[in-house]
């Protein structure tokens, strides 16, 4: 940074004039993901048409239209930071002015999408703890300055650090970034094929079956018998061959698969820094995210048989954002091993490694609950299936429904560990994906006992964990076990906090 | 060190055990069964006029299974309204506030003081007849840990709603 100019964030600054670019690919994107089944019906109209100039004139008033307002949303966006708030005008047609205060700023995330990358610009998010009208993006700026707010705007965090929030982040040693992982082309691939193909095979058809549906009325005839008649597809030939089908869709599910993770994942970089880890990956799209020791509510990583095979995890951290932000910032790094996991486990829980962890099983009660559930709610449906529409196929499969549900949630709740100790709870459960769930005492907001009719005659409870983003369960525990546990929990978090999380 | 604090003794923690929940006012139960006769009412009208609409109900058995259906839920619902009244209570102490409720699911919320962000009193204008109010209070994120407590004392809501805002500024 240079000592001899006032650095560019303290006076109105606009975002990079590539903006108006960015803006304007964005707008012309959403109105066409709006219209387009206009534009389809458009295209294949089009001989009929008579009246094809209106259309055009339209197509021209709404382009027109959109490059004024991305040109205002351009020259109305300013943002620059006073008096230890951040200030952000913005607007199209409208013009609103948004002042935040610097201690409500959680996170600042990058984004560059593949046009960010040709002009070195990143997409800047702002996550604020206020309400979700708070959020602030730029569109793009330089590389250069983005860092530099962002360093403006840490560094202003650790100096003030009795503003509430980020308590620990002065503490925090100052620890050189490490590089925990690269991926590469390898470990791409294993994460491409290891994810669950069976599951997206399943997307695929639905996506495949309601895009069938909503063309319909553009096609003015079923979807099926158009492919039949105007392509000469035979569907009938289709369908008699189901298993065909979903072999197709598995390969295309693989393939599919396999382009997303890289171009989610590529040349992704799992970095260690002194006050949390940040991750960046991506093809096209450059995501930046960083996740923030303080704000880490709970950690979770899992694996299922194949990627257990390969010794890989795939590592998820639960982090607090601002209070009404639906959507919840979760930071998932694929294509972990161990030796990252302890890394991660090391920093966010520190004693995890050398407590003493006492372990214990839920109540086979925990069993027959999900039997009931899994088991035999499903069963009933079938038999209810089969007795109205006879066919052999559903005889065997009510036939085999019950002892092979038995035998995986056997599997399933011979594997639940519920690991408590006076700092954590540490939750291992699955049985093809197997997870593993670790949370801080300190991290819970709320806790709820709850007892089920069944519970209460064996005398045991459930007890929920909720924390800034999301709930840890512990289920069919002694009740006796859960109200001590519960009142642990609260004396521990009712201190008068210095720890207090947002 | 990240976690410093003192030792607490398992016997010496105040267990929630011993708290007394207080009741919710008899008013709340008067106004729950107000509200079970217009849903039900609202329901047994739509019923009528499909039964009397539809060609279904030129027989007779229709009538009979639909009627006994309508009998059996409505039973079932002023039962559990008041099954679930005498189950919920509240328990405000000195860190902490407790709801408990639920009949066959029975559930105990607790959210301590300095976890709340925020609380909000609300009152419809059936409650507002009966001097009663909801409030709510509210965690951080978006966690399930969000306490709601519907058909308490208006009067009672405003001085919960005083003393957590005192107990959370004194926190700070």
């Amino acid at each position: 940074m240079s000592e001899a100019t006032t650095p560019f964030y303290f006076q109105p600054s606009r975002q990079s004039p590539v903006a108006i670019l960015l803006i304007l690919a964005r707008l012309i994107r959403t109105l066409v993901g709006q219209f387009w089944p206009i534009l389809i019906l458009i295209l294949l109209r089009r001989r009929t048409a008579g009246n094809n100039q209106f259309w055009v004139w339209i197509g021209i008033a709404l382009t027109l239209l959109s490059v004024v307002r991305s040109l205002l949303m351009y020259f109305r966006t300013r943002f620059y930071i006073q008096n230890d708030e951040f200030i952000f005008e913005k607007g199209g047609f409208t013009r609103r002015r948004l002042t935040i205060p610097l201690d409500k700023i959680q996170t600042i995330n990058f984004q560059q999408t593949f046009l960010h990358r040709v002009f070195n610009v990143v997409s800047v998010e702002v996550d604020t703890s206020g309400t979700k009208d708070a959020e602030i993006t730029l569109n793009a700026l330089d590389r250069a300055k983005a860092s530099e707010l962002r360093d403006y705007l840490l560094r202003w965090k650790k100096d003030n650090p009795n503003v509430a929030s980020n308590a620990d982040a002065a503490e925090a040693k100052h620890v050189p970034e490490q590089t925990l992982l690269k991926l590469d082309i390898g470990d791409l691939v294993r994460i491409g094929l290891s994810q669950n193909h069976l599951r997206s095979a399943g997307i695929l058809l639905g996506l495949f079956a309601s895009f069938a549906r909503e063309i319909q009325p553009i096609l003015g005839k079923s979807t099926y018998r158009y492919l039949e008649e105007e392509l000469g597809l035979n569907i009938h030939f289709f369908w008699s061959f189901a298993l065909w089908i979903v072999g197709f869709f598995l390969i295309v599910s693989v393939l599919a698969t396999m382009v997303l993770t890289v171009v989610r994942f590529f040349d992704l970089r799992f970095v260690q820094t002194g006050d949390g880890f940040r991750v960046e990956a991506g093809l096209f799209t450059r995501r930046e995210q960083a996740a923030y020791l303080p704000k880490i509510q709970f950690l979770r990583w899992s694996a299922n048989p194949l990627q257990r095979l390969w010794g890989m995890f795939n590592l998820r951290f639960y982090q607090a954002t601002g209070a009404e932000i639906t959507r919840k910032q979760t930071l998932q790094v694929p294509g972990c091993y161990q030796t990252q996991i302890d890394a991660v486990k090391l920093a966010y829980f520190p004693a995890s490694a050398h407590l003493n962890w006492k372990w214990h099983q839920p109540n086979a009660l925990y069993f027959r609950r999900r039997m009931v559930l899994v088991g035999i709610f499903p069963l009933l449906g079938l038999v209810l299936k089969t007795s109205l529409d006879f066919s052999w196929t559903w005889l065997v499969l009510c036939i085999l429904w019950l002892p092979v549900v038995a035998w995986w949630q056997w599997q399933f709740f011979k594997r639940v560990r519920y690991g408590l100790s006076e700092a954590g709870l540490w939750v291992k459960s699955g049985f093809f994906t197997q997870s593993q769930t670790l949370l801080m005492w300190q991290n819970v907001q709320a806790v709820e006992l709850e007892q089920g009719f069944m519970d209460a005659r064996y005398k045991l409870a459930d007890l929920t964990f909720y924390t800034a983003s999301g709930a840890v369960e512990i289920e069919a525990i002694p009740l006796s076990m859960v109200r001590q546990l519960r009142d642990f929990v609260l004396a521990k978090i009712e201190v008068p906090a210095n720890l207090s999380l947002l | 060190m990240l976690f410093e604090n003192q030792q607490i003794a398992i016997s010496e923690l105040p267990t929630v055990e011993e708290v007394q929940f207080q009741t919710l006012p008899p008013q709340t139960l008067k106004l729950r069964t107000i509200s079970w006769c217009i849903t039900q009412g609202i329901m047994l009208f739509l019923l009528i006029m499909v039964m009397v609409f539809s060609d279904f109900f030129k027989q007779k058995w229709p009538w009979f299974l639909i009627s006994g259906l309508w009998i059996v839920q409505a039973i079932y619902f002023f039962w559990m309204a008041r099954r679930r009244f005498y189950a919920e209570g509240y328990a405000v102490r000195e860190k902490d506030i407790i709801h408990a409720k639920g009949y066959w699911l029975k559930t105990q919320l607790t959210v301590p003081y300095n976890r709340i962000q925020h609380v909000e009193i609300e009152q419809g204008p059936l409650a507002r007849a009966f001097g009663l109010g909801s409030i709510s209070v509210y965690t951080a994120g978006d966690s399930g840990g969000d306490l709601s407590i519907s058909g308490i004392d208006y009067a009672e809501a405003e001085r919960i709603k005083q003393f957590i805002a005192q107990k959370v500024a004194a926190d700070e």
